[in-house]
């Protein structure tokens, strides 16, 4: 229902387009190079905008302000988009640092913090001294603050050479330097910057007193050209593909296209086309705006050949709009409440829209690492921000199936919670940039990628299942234990039994396949590495358990005890170990990440705790009442 | 009977539990102790040990205990108690796979060699480099076409050890050993009886603690040199240092033959050797990290010139042992470092793992009815 509803919603906006706005469909589809990946303008804008505001889309009183609209605004716009309040700073310390007036909504602007920064500079060039683990988290912030800026005024920067800014009213002037137009842009007179500096240099030399109205033109304008001049130390924005066999895999940016000398008739009309861009904007043309974009597109797929596949780049916008796990965990959420509401009216049709909702959740959660699969060419389990969806997925996956076979709501009640927990906390790893980044040399294999950490990550989800259904034994227990026998508690048992072995099934299988990779890669099956360690202790614990159960030692309470137990131990293995940031598994650390697992896992055990305790207690109770 | 009695003790699924148990405890505080003393040590301590003396006192069973208490429980219930009936033969499959597994982790404990090989361009090397152990080289350089090295290797780093070959004129007493020193420039020339001679006149080692990453480690020795002819009273006869990675090799000339003496990690030498003709290194385009990096290397054995590719993943296997690209040194010329590996319980992993995952899938889908179906 949810999907027709968004599809129709798309399909009748896109014809909100035409010429009362500018477009940014065209323009956010063209291609460019930005940390090893080829993707859309669209995903570039909202990891600069992500990184620097928190979100990708700026939150405004009268409009939203998307990645685009941002980005672009700060190219042809930048005296507005240096006032716009983006820049996140929440720690007090840092703003006290570098001394900014404190804003209450915790955003600066551009021109704010680039004045602080220019005055801390030679406080900020020290700290970057200092190696980054001995830093305070203020100083920390304070240095990814200054290269966020750096990194925002390069883009602001990127076209400069195009853009037409100097102004040359003598017709000497003119003449000299070949322009036939008064406003014209560094790249019209590139040709022409030696006779420039060469007058320039004659003027100064010859000692003169005064100089006439058109020499100090010409001074100034060579004052002007060397300062934008400095910008071709823009790297960031590589927007130009290689033209030329030897340029290799390098894409430019404007600058350097001009400086390396990688041009070609199309990348001339590619700066045309740009050039055009600019006061379009800055008039309101919106006509012109959008018909240029729609140039500007064509061109750059036509440079970049078949480097780029305008299908994946059009699935790629389509999943950076859509926010796929937005809409997933809206709809987890919508089933929890439902299904609590099941429990004061409507019994079975609340359960059953729970169950409706939990369903059309996951599918938006499958199709959105489905198409992170199409579009990075790989399993969805490369990072720890794509195990957090992937577990989650799983873990709603299993709980379907459960609810589908013993229905009565459990099922829905285990998926709606994790759906719920998993994906937010990916939601957490999402301002470290690019999620769609590339991989390391060793991770970079299909086949192990694909094996080992999606079995591993199977076993993770299947632990939460386990954990979960303990949870509710538990409680249920504690109540029967009360109140007498209310619910089938000796089911749940044996359900929570096959869903250790299901875990032990893929924990196990997993760990093996890591070992048989590290094998294949490194030469050892095992090197007692925290992740290894990590991944054996999940193994050791479902088999401590299990075994636990068969010998008698645990009856049914315990073992859901240790059960329960068991999320803490999936949790340390997962997140934990790169907290100790040893090995050669230290990948993907989170600052956050020690607190927050901490709590839970205090939570975990005192819960799985208390509850044996109490029931105990009853039990005990009971056993001297009838006796 | 008693026999019958231990034996079914140890095959029961209660002995495994409480054995398990101890695994866990070690396996927990060997994994946090490693961001404190590095995975070496917490290896050898924790995992790779008989007994752990906590606080130097009180010894508690260490890695290898818990592990070989499983193996025989495990090996006691396959073999003495497990009747084949259908509903079991799921588990009894996979037991028989853990064991596997057990065997294979004893025989690359026991059998297993692992170092690394570093290769510039252009150079052929024969021999590779242990991660970890020490070796002390007495090198005789007096023949001019080839070195004859006298290798002594970590037992004889001791204080008190001698070192002496039969074709050696001259015997060394270890005086002092530290596999990680500190060096402290001599303020003064001590007055004493030794003849200092060389680094040993200058400097003092002296026992550091160990670092996290054992790579880090400096190891040292001091030694007399005792000529086994009391007689002779040569020059270079008194007491020498010698630390790893030395600024100044330490030479010294005896009965008119050259010798260098040094400490350097072991070197274990292959029937072959290989050479390394290019390394490439891609990456990720307009970023500096890498995409891939492979060696071209020729394998030479004897007559036997065969071209080769070590790439990441894909390693190069030849008369058991394994070479893995590891990583690789920029500077003047590229140096390639190669993972070498001589391991007798390669295979056993692989098959295990099949075995356990058949057997427990086996036993998921027989008892699957009974765990998953709705009470009537």
């Amino acid at each position: 229902m949810f999907k027709i509803l968004i599809t129709i919603f798309v399909f009748l906006n896109s014809f909100i387009v035409s010429a009362s706005e500018f477009s940014y469909s065209d323009l956010s589809m063209i291609p460019v190079l930005h940390e090893g990946r080829i993707k859309p303008l669209d995903t570039f804008a909202r990891v600069h905008l992500l990184a620097i505001y928190g979100k990708s889309t700026i939150k405004n009183k009268t409009k939203n302000i998307s990645a685009n609209v941002w980005m672009w605004e700060t190219i042809f716009e930048p005296e507005v988009a240096f006032d716009r309040r983006v820049f996140d700073i929440r720690n007090t310390e840092v703003v006290e640092a570098l001394s900014l007036d404190l804003n209450q909504s915790h955003f600066y602007t551009f021109n704010e913090i680039s004045v602080a920064l220019r005055a801390n500079f030679e406080s900020i060039s020290k700290l970057r001294q200092i190696s980054r683990k001995s830093q305070t988290p203020a100083q920390r912030q304070i240095l990814d603050l200054y290269m966020k800026t750096l990194r925002y005024y390069e883009i602001a920067r990127s076209f400069s050479l195009v853009e037409k800014r100097f102004i040359l009213r003598s017709e000497t002037n003119q003449k000299l330097l070949g322009v036939n137009h008064i406003l014209f842009s560094y790249k019209d007179i590139i040709g022409k910057l030696d006779v420039l500096s060469k007058k320039v240099d004659d003027y100064k030399s010859s000692n003169k007193d005064k100089m006439n109205s058109d020499e100090q033109e010409l001074i100034s304008l060579y004052d002007e050209v060397s300062r934008i001049g400095m910008d071709d130390r823009t790297t960031v924005f590589r927007i130009i593909p290689p033209q030329f066999k030897h340029s290799g895999d390098n894409w430019f940016s404007p600058w350097q296209a001009l400086n390396v000398g990688a041009g070609t008739p199309k990348t001339v009309e590619f700066y045309r086309l740009f050039s055009i861009l600019g006061p379009a904007y800055k008039i309101r043309d919106y006509k012109l705006f959008n018909d240029t974009a729609k140039s500007l597109k064509t061109l750059s797929f036509e440079m970049a050949n078949d480097r780029v596949n305008e299908t994946i780049l059009g699935l790629e916008i389509k999943y950076n709009k859509f926010e796929l796990f937005y809409s997933a965990i809206a709809l987890y959420i919508f089933s929890f409440l439902l299904l609590s509401a099941s429990f004061l009216f409507l019994k079975s049709r609340m359960q059953k829209a729970a169950f409706i909702s939990l369903v059309t959740g996951f599918s938006l959660h499958a199709a959105g690492l489905v198409l992170r699969c199409v579009i990075m060419n790989r399993p969805p389990v490369t990072t720890l921000y794509e195990s957090t969806l992937f577990v989650g997925a799983i873990a709603v996956l299993f709980a379907v199936i459960l609810e589908i076979v013993k229905k009565g709501g459990m099922g829905t009640f285990i998926g709606s919670i994790l759906g719920t927990v998993l994906l937010f906390l990916s939601f957490g790893y999402l301002t470290d940039g690019d999620s769609m980044g590339m991989l390391a040399a060793v991770l970079d294999t299909n086949f192990w990628l694909a094996t080992h950490v999606v079995t591993i990550t199977i076993g993770y989800g299947c632990c939460f299942v386990a954990g979960i259904l303990s949870h509710v034994y538990l409680v249920q227990k504690y109540l029967e234990t009360k109140n007498g026998k209310l619910f089938n508690t000796k089911e749940l048992a044996r359900n929570i039994l096959g869903a250790a072995l299901v875990a032990l099934f893929f924990s196990v299988l997993g760990t093996i396949l890591g070992g048989i990779w590290a094998d294949q890669s490194w030469g050892r099956f095992w090197g007692w590495d925290p992740k290894e360690n990590g991944a054996m202790l999940i193994c050791l614990w479902l088999l401590f358990l299990i075994h636990g159960k068969i010998s008698g030692v645990l009856k049914d309470t315990g073992f859901a005890v240790g059960m329960v137990i068991t999320n803490t131990v999936v949790a340390l293995a997962w997140f934990g170990v790169n907290l100790l940031a040893v090995g050669l598994h230290s990948y993907g650390f989170t600052e956050n990440i020690a607190l927050n697992l901490l709590y839970f896992c205090s939570s975990e055990v005192l819960f799985a705790v208390i509850f044996g305790v109490l029931i105990m207690i009853n039990k005990n109770d009971q056993r001297k009442k009838t006796a | 009977m008693l026999i019958k009695k231990i034996i079914d003790q140890l095959g029961s699924a209660k002995f495994f539990f409480y054995s398990c148990a101890w695994l866990i405890i070690l396996l927990v505080q060997g994994t946090i102790a490693q961001k404190y003393i590095g995975l070496y040590q917490a290896q050898n301590i924790y995992f790779s040990s008989w007994i752990i003396w906590v606080n130097d006192l009180v010894p508690i069973p260490g890695g290898y205990i818990p592990m070989g208490v499983i193996f025989f429980g495990l090996a006691a219930k396959i073999i003495f108690k497990s009747p084949l009936k259908k509903r079991t033969i799921g588990i009894y499959i996979t037991h028989i796979g853990a064991l596997m597994l057990l065997v294979g982790g004893l025989l690359t404990a026991m059998f297993g060699q692992e170092g690394s090989m570093t290769i510039p361009e252009g150079d052929t090397v024969s021999f590779y480099t242990d991660y970890h152990k020490v070796e002390l080289a007495i090198i005789d350089q007096s023949n001019k076409e080839n070195d004859t090295t006298y290798a002594f290797q970590d037992g004889y780093l001791e204080e008190g050890e001698t070192i002496k070959h039969e074709k050696l004129p001259f015997r060394l007493e270890v005086l002092k050993y530290c596999r990680n020193c500190n060096i402290h420039r001599k303020t003064t020339v001590a007055n004493s009886n030794e003849k200092l001679i060389g680094f040993a006149k200058r400097f003092k080692l002296s026992n550091a603690i160990l670092k996290i990453e054992d790579s880090e480690n400096r190891a040292g020795v001091v030694f007399r040199l005792i000529p086994n002819d009391i007689n002779n009273k040569e020059d270079s006869v008194g007491t020498y240092s010698v630390i790893e990675f030395m600024p100044v090799e330490q030479t010294l000339k005896f009965e008119g033959k050259d010798y260098i003496i040094g400490l350097r990690h072991q070197r274990n030498h292959l029937p072959f050797s290989i050479k390394l003709i290019d390394f490439m290194k891609e990456n990720h385009a307009s970023t500096a990290m890498a995409k891939s990096y492979k060696s071209e290397v020729i394998l030479v054995d004897n007559n036997i010139n065969q071209r080769n590719l070590i790439q990441m993943n894909d390693p190069l296997r030849y008369k058991g042992y394994t070479f893995y690209q590891a990583s690789f040194m920029e500077g003047e010329s590229q140096t390639t470092v190669l993972a070498v590996v001589k391991n007798v319980g390669r295979l056993f992993p692989y098959i295990s793992s099949i075995i356990m995952c058949f057997g427990l899938l086996i036993h998921l889908i027989l008892a699957s009815p009974k765990l998953f179906k709705r009470e009537s």
